[in-house]
C-alpha cells in the first residue's frame, strides 16, 4: 500500500472544479451502535427526542472535509441494519473507497467477527479499498494494532476527549484513499476528471443514491 | 495516538463517546456564523437572499442549519434554485423550532446530494405521503426521504425521493449568512467561494 498521499488524487479546486466525492461505509456487528456515528452527535445535546427525525433512521450523510488544503465531499453510509442478515447487499459496497469497521466495547465476539467483515469487503470492494478499524476498550491497543497490521489497514485510536485525533482519523482515511490510485478509477463518479464539470455526475448509477433500506 | 486504554479505568471515554467524537470533530465551525432566518428579513428576503444573476433565482449567500448553535454549512452560494409554490410539503411539528410553513412556500432545489456541503438523508419513509403536487413528485420513483442537518440532525428541512437525485430545502427551515448593507458582502462571498 502506498504510504504517501502528497501526489495522489485530483488537482485542487483552484480552477473551480467541484470537490472530489468519496464513498465511505460504516460496518460492524449490529450491536456496535455505529449508527450513532451517523445519528446523534452533538456536543451540546440541544435536541430533544421530539425534535429529531432520528426515528426514521439516517440513510447517509454528506460531509465536506478539508484535507491537505483541498476539499472533499464524503458520503458516509450506515449499514441500515442489513448486517442482521450477515451479508450486506452488493449495492451497499459498490463504489466504496473507504470502510470504517467498528466493534463493540462490551463484546469480544464483535472483534473476532471483524475477520468475516474483511472477507466480505474484499469480495465486494476489492483489495484496494482503504479500511480503518475503530477499536474498543475490550481489546487491548496492542491486540487491535496487531490485527490491523495483519489486515493491512489503518488502526485508529480516537478519544472523545481529543477531537484532534478524531479529525485526523478521517483525514488519514481520505489521504490513504487518495494514495491508492486504483480507487480513483472505480468511484461512484468519474472523479478522475476534475477539470470537466459535466463528467461529475452523481446518482445515475442505479445502485447509488436510491438504494436505501429495502428490508 | 498511543494512549493505553484500560478497561477498568472509569475515566476512559465510552464507545459512544468515541463514536460521537469520530463523527463530530471539525465538521462544524467552532464559532457559529452570523445568520438570519428567512422571515427575519421580511419582504427584503427575496432581494437580499436571492441572486438572479445566473439566469435563475439562486441563493445569494451561504445557507446554514436553522439551529443557531449548530452552524453547519448546508449549501454554498448559487447552489439552490428557488422554486416558488403553493404546496406545503413538509410535516409540521409544534415541538420543532421551525416557523409555520407559509401558504405559498418556496424551496431551494438542489441538483444532487453532493451539491450540498453537509446534509443528512433519512431512510425512505413509507409512513408519510406528501401532496401529489409537491415539487419532484411528477418524476418520483420511490418513497420520500427527509433531509436533516448533517451535524445536529434537525429536520426535516427538506425532502428527496428514493432513487432520485434532486432535493428540495424549505427556505424558512434554514438560516442565511447575514446580508450586509448594500449587498456587497454577499457578492464578495460568492466570489470567495468560487475560489475554494
Amino acid at each position: 500500500m502506498a504510504s504517501s498521499s502528497s501526489h495522489a488524487g485530483p488537482a485542487g479546486a483552484a480552477g473551480g472544479p467541484p470537490p472530489p466525492n468519496l464513498k465511505l461505509l460504516l460496518i460492524g456487528n449490529s450491536s456496535v451502535g455505529k449508527s450513532s456515528l451517523l445519528l446523534r452527535f452533538t456536543d451540546d445535546d440541544f435536541l430533544t427526542e421530539d425534535e429529531t427525525s432520528a426515528t426514521i433512521g439516517v440513510d447517509f450523510k454528506v460531509k465536506t472535509l478539508e484535507v491537505d488544503g483541498k476539499r472533499y465531499k464524503l458520503s458516509i453510509w450506515d449499514t441500515a441494519g442489513q448486517e442482521r442478515f450477515r451479508t450486506l447487499t452488493s449495492s451497499y459496497y459498490r463504489g466504496a473507497q473507504g470502510v470504517i469497521l467498528v466493534y463493540d466495547v462490551s463484546s469480544r465476539s464483535t472483534f473476532d467477527e471483524l475477520v468475516k467483515w474483511f472477507r466480505e469487503i474484499e469480495t465486494y470492494c476489492g483489495e484496494g479499498v482503504v479500511k480503518m478499524v475503530e477499536f474498543s476498550r475490550q481489546v487491548t491497543t496492542d491486540e487491535g494494532k496487531a490485527f490491523a497490521d495483519r489486515m493491512g489497514t489503518l488502526f485508529i485510536e480516537c478519544s472523545a476527549k481529543t477531537n484532534v485525533h478524531v479529525v485526523e482519523a478521517f483525514r488519514e482515511l481520505v489521504q490513504r484513499i487518495l494514495a491508492t490510485p486504483e480507487l480513483w478509477s472505480r468511484g461512484p463518479q468519474p472523479i478522475r476528471s476534475p477539470g470537466d464539470r459535466k463528467t461529475v455526475t452523481v446518482g445515475e448509477d442505479e445502485g447509488g443514491w436510491g438504494m436505501g433500506c429495502s428490508c | 495516538m498511543s494512549a493505553q486504554l484500560n478497561p477498568s479505568d472509569p475515566t476512559q471515554p465510552s464507545q459512544a463517546d468515541i463514536l460521537a467524537a469520530l463523527a463530530s470533530g471539525s465538521f462544524r465551525p467552532k464559532q457559529p456564523p452570523q445568520t438570519v432566518t428567512y422571515s427575519e428579513l421580511g419582504p427584503e428576503a427575496s432581494s437580499s437572499l436571492v441572486s438572479s444573476s445566473s439566469g435563475s433565482k439562486r441563493n445569494a449567500g451561504r445557507v446554514y442549519c436553522f439551529r443557531q448553535g449548530c452552524g453547519s454549512l448546508i449549501i454554498l452560494p448559487e447552489t439552490g434554485e428557488l422554486v416558488e409554490t403553493d404546496v406545503p410539503v413538509l410535516p409540521e411539528d409544534p415541538a420543532s423550532p421551525f416557523p409555520p410553513t407559509p401558504a405559498t412556500p418556496s424551496y431551494w432545489r438542489v441538483p444532487t446530494p453532493f451539491s450540498f456541503e453537509n446534509i443528512g438523508y433519512s431512510r425512505p419513509d413509507a409512513t408519510t405521503s406528501i401532496p401529489p403536487s409537491s415539487p419532484g413528485m411528477d418524476t418520483a420513483k420511490g418513497k420520500v426521504k427527509w433531509l436533516i442537518c448533517a451535524e445536529c440532525d434537525l429536520g426535516p428541512v427538506g425532502w428527496s425521493f428514493e432513487g432520485g437525485k434532486e432535493s428540495w430545502v424549505a427556505v424558512e427551515r434554514v438560516r442565511y449568512a447575514k446580508p450586509v448593507e448594500g449587498g456587497e458582502a454577499l457578492v464578495k462571498e460568492v466570489q470567495e467561494t468560487q475560489e475554494v
